[in-house]
């Protein structure tokens, strides 16, 4: 029952501190969006307080409001109506509304009193300045220096922000940097200005699951440190039960929820709540691996793939992928697991001969996929197809759904225009997509709706063998739940076998019967889904399991 | 807050990070491979001509006596003969031969209707015509640049649509009607500028390089404008305008940073159409030049000079394309010179 992450409330006896005390108090927020189709409204009616010292998770799924909300607290709504009033108190009882404030004022707000971490740090960071430059930046903005004294203090703030040989990093370019320690540059450069206040706009959802873990603790240190409070935005209640003191859930431009972390996750009052819970993947899932799973397909005949000592070496200080074996039986669920650069992919693409090994085999239906070329490699890509990570991405912006089902059915030649149509909406129906969406493109289509066409068109074909490469990690909870029942589903159905790419165990452990850990290119532990989870046996397994956000929640009882 | 407009103006890196250049040699070493390309091309584009030229069905001479379509005063032996002292009377691939050798000691031949050198009639030309699509370019990067920086950064929604559908008219407006326009209302009818006569002072090159300017300011501004909506429209313009910058800082630092690098490309390549623009400008200025040698020349098919022509061409377009790409890694430092790929290990 520890709770780890948590830090003590300021005030956890008092219910509703006065408005007063507050720091930041959010009353009536509107924003309306312009649209072609008229005015959408996108935050309807938002009362937020923060308190000195305190952090908010603000809860909810893409599209309810959350980002628009940060974006307004920190004056940046751009062309969008806003409505309502944000006020923030400054140390000297001074109060400003951010709403009203002028430009000159607001540039003192942004960065020097309201610090802000942005989402997707491979796309926040400015690609041609050095991240030295741009932290020193900050640091001029807000303080009276020389260019000297910004560089000495910019480094230090890349110390600060759990960099190893800050001078050094300060030269590099973001492209040149990691996921992880480009989100620690833009944690360097919110602090620059020394706010006391922190927005941080789902500040890891791009980041591996233990590098966003010691991020984090990281972040939770300096703020206990320096005093800050926070406004965590976040679609992961996992993270928000770990490191909040209050929880916000929002709905449709709406709070439908507010109040201590406890209360929320324990007695959910309202049904948006309550399903969110459910749908989290936490590690005590009921639908996890405890539950019984059909596989009927299962363990008749030689395995689906058989790889031997496979070892792929780009020339880099060790190979990416250092002598993986693995074993993928017809009809079950292979699951890779491991950080971002543990050689997952790598090993994936293998597989289906879409990268050749340095040696080793790869035995797809006891075929030596390496020794084939030309046709004969393209005749065996029927038995195997690729869902991806990012939909929007994985599929042509100018292509219907069917259009893009039916591709591989036209690539290899399987029937004429219309049949392939006519398979293209029944497969479409098969994954759950209306025949009413046949001729959408991915701009009219969710994130989830998407990842469903990817789906059906990795199936068009029938294959033995669908690769699915964190095939849920861009998606929000809900859906993610609603896509790997799908995958379940099919698998039941057509007996398809599935190599699944995470570096999520709770997700993993909702679809796989057996996981493969892989760390700096090779499988430390390889078990049995349900022996993996009971008794973890590498250390690398274990800091995994300790960095599933959701830990702390996972720990205590939930009232269904 | 007035730190932050000099500090703009200042510079574009916001504070002195060096930047860690690859070494001298492997610059060198890039010029010199760059320059061995650059030889490559000539030696193209001059057999390219040479073919294309000399393989006509016409020959030099005849037309040379004939020019015009009037009958040859010179005997079926005067015009044997003028082959002959030219050379045109060998086999294709030795006239070929013989030229190209030429070539190499710097020897273009002879303009078939003045007499004169091919080069010394080129380096004749060459500086009026320098002048103008020097300051044509220079025009067309303020103006392109301006129009481009306004229609981002205005808050005024009619202000921006006009600025947007400037560039496409100024596509649109051929250079030779411009031309004749600006002379028509500037010279003739406020009495300024006057513009024709061959002048060659700084108010005769007014009209004649706004002219020739206006269809590349209106390709940079297109092609500026969309590079600096795509940069403000990343995130990390939102990034610096939360770390407190001002708009014009977030503007002119960050999205002009990353907003630029295509029209540098750009540049690079319309310096060979200043010198295409150059031909109609001169010729509606009467101005003296590389665009009115080749516009004669080509109407007399005077061959040794069109080669020469194109010959000078090719020299400035490999010559600005190879400038842009020693540019380029200065304002974008992920670019490496001499690496074969961006991000890759130097060469």
């Amino acid at each position: 029952m520890t709770v780890v992450h948590r830090p003590t409330p300021p005030d956890s006896t008092a219910a509703a501190p006065d408005e007063a005390d507050a720091l930041l108090s959010v009353r009536d927020l509107r924003v309306d969006h312009a649209t072609r189709s008229g005015r959408h409204r996108a935050v309807d009616g938002v009362d937020l307080d923060l308190f000195p010292g305190e952090v908010l998770a603000l809860v909810g799924e893409s599209g309810s409001g959350k980002s628009t909300t940060a974006r307004a607290i920190l004056g940046l709504s751009g062309r969008a109506r806003v409505g309502g009033r944000i006020l923030l108190h400054g140390s000297g009882g001074t109060r400003t509304d951010v709403l009203t404030a002028t430009e000159r004022r607001l540039r003192q707000v942004r960065g020097g009193e309201i610090g802000f971490v942005p989402q997707d740090p491979a796309a926040a960071l400015n690609p041609v300045q050095r991240v030295g430059a741009q932290v020193a930046e900050a640091v001029r903005l807000h303080h009276r220096t020389d260019r000297a004294g910004a560089r000495t203090n910019a480094v230090r703030l890349l110390g600060e922000a759990g960099l190893p040989d800050p001078a050094r990093i300060a030269l590099r370019l973001p492209h040149e940097l990691s996921g992880g320690m480009r989100q620690r540059v833009l944690v360097a450069m919110a602090l620059a200005g020394g706010p006391r206040l922190l927005v941080a706009d789902e500040p890891t959802s791009a980041l591996d699951a233990t590098v966003q873990h010691r991020l984090l603790d990281h972040l939770d240190h300096l703020r206990s440190e320096q005093n800050l409070s926070m406004l965590l935005i976040t679609h992961d209640l996992g993270v928000a039960a770990d490191r909040a003191h209050r929880i916000a859930v929002m709905s449709a431009g709406r709070i439908v929820e507010q109040g201590p972390a406890d209360a929320v996750l324990h007695r959910p009052g309202h049904t948006y709540t309550r399903a969110l819970l459910e749908a989290a993947p936490g590690l005590d899932d009921p639908t996890g691996a405890d539950a019984p799973r059909t596989d009927p397909n299962a363990n008749d005949g030689p395995p689906l793939v058989r790889v031997e000592n496979l070892i792929k070496d780009y020339g880099g200080p060790e190979p990416a992928v250092a002598g993986v074996d693995l074993t993928l039986e017809r009809g079950r669920t292979y699951a890779l697991v491991g950080e971002s650069g543990s050689g997952k992919t790598t090993t994936a693409r293998t597989v289906i001969g879409l990268t050749r090994p340095t040696s080793g085999s790869v035995l797809f239906d006891g075929v030596d996929l390496t020794s084939l070329r030309g046709s004969r490699l393209r005749r065996m890509r029927r038995r195997f197809q690729v869902v991806y990570q990012d939909p929007y991405a994985s599929l042509d912006p100018r292509t219907g759904a069917a259009a893009s089902v039916a591709e591989p059915l036209r690539a290899f030649r399987v029937g004429d225009r219309a049949w392939r149509r006519a398979r293209a909406v029944e497969l479409l129906d098969r994954v759950g997509l209306h025949a009413s969406t046949a001729d959408r493109r991915p701009g009219e289509l969710s994130g989830g709706q998407l990842q469903r066409v990817a789906i059906a068109r990795a199936l068009a074909l029938e294959p033995d063998l669908v690769v699915c490469d964190e095939p849920v990690s861009a998606l929000d909870v809900r859906v993610q739940a609603r896509i790997l029942d799908l995958l379940a589903e099919l698998q039941r159905d057509l007996g398809v076998a599935y190599l699944f790419i995470s570096h999520d165990l709770a997700v993993v452990r909702r679809v796989a019967h057996r996981v493969g850990v892989m760390h700096r290119g090779r499988i430390v532990e390889e078990a049995d889904v349900r022996t993996l989870f009971a008794a973890p046996e590498h250390e690398h397994t274990h800091e995994l399991l300790a960095a599933v956000p959701g830990r702390a929640r996972a720990h205590r009882e939930i009232p269904v | 807050m007035g730190r932050h407009a000099h500090a703009v103006a200042r510079r574009t890196r916001p504070a002195g990070f060096g930047t860690a250049g690859p070494g001298t040699g492997t610059v060198t070493r890039y010029v010199l491979r760059r320059l061995f390309q650059a030889l490559l091309v000539l030696w193209a584009a001059y057999t390219a001509t040479f073919a294309l030229l000399y393989l006509l069905p016409s020959d030099p001479v005849s037309l040379m006596l004939r020019g015009g379509g009037e009958e040859s005063f010179a005997t079926p032996e005067q015009e044997a003969e003028l082959r002959e002292r030219w050379g045109f009377d060998q086999p294709p691939a030795i006239q070929y031969l013989t030229m190209l050798g030429l070539a190499l000691t710097g020897d273009l031949g002879t303009s078939l209707t003045t007499g004169q050198p091919v080069v010394a009639a080129l380096a004749e030309a060459l500086p009026p015509t320098a002048q103008l699509a020097g300051a044509a370019l220079v025009t067309a990067v303020l103006l392109g640049g301006g129009v481009a920086v306004a229609a981002t950064y205005t808050r005024s929604p009619l202000l921006a649509r006009f600025l947007t559908a400037l560039p496409p008219v100024g596509v649109a407006m051929p250079t030779f009607w411009v031309g004749l326009v600006l002379v028509q209302v500037v010279s003739f009818q406020w009495g300024l500028l006057t513009a024709l006569g061959g002048e060659t002072s700084a108010a005769g090159l007014v009209l004649p390089a706004l002219t020739l300017s206006l269809p590349v300011a209106a390709l940079i501004a297109q092609v500026l404008s969309d590079g600096l909506r795509a940069e403000l429209a990343r995130p990390h313009t939102t990034t610096a305008r939360a770390k407190g910058a001002s708009r014009a800082r977030v503007h002119l630092a960050h999205a002009l940073s990353g907003g630029v690098l295509p029209t540098l490309t750009l540049v690079g390549v319309v310096t060979g159409e200043l010198l295409a623009g150059a031909v109609v400008v001169e010729t509606v200025f009467s101005r003296p030049g590389i665009g009115r040698i080749t516009a004669t020349a080509v109407e007399a098919q005077d061959l040794p000079l069109v080669q020469g022509v194109v010959l000078l061409a090719a020299v400035v377009f490999v010559l600005a394309n190879l400038l842009v790409d020693l540019l380029l890694p200065l304002l974008d430092p992920r670019v490496r010179i001499g690496a074969r790929r961006p991000g890759g290990a130097a060469a």
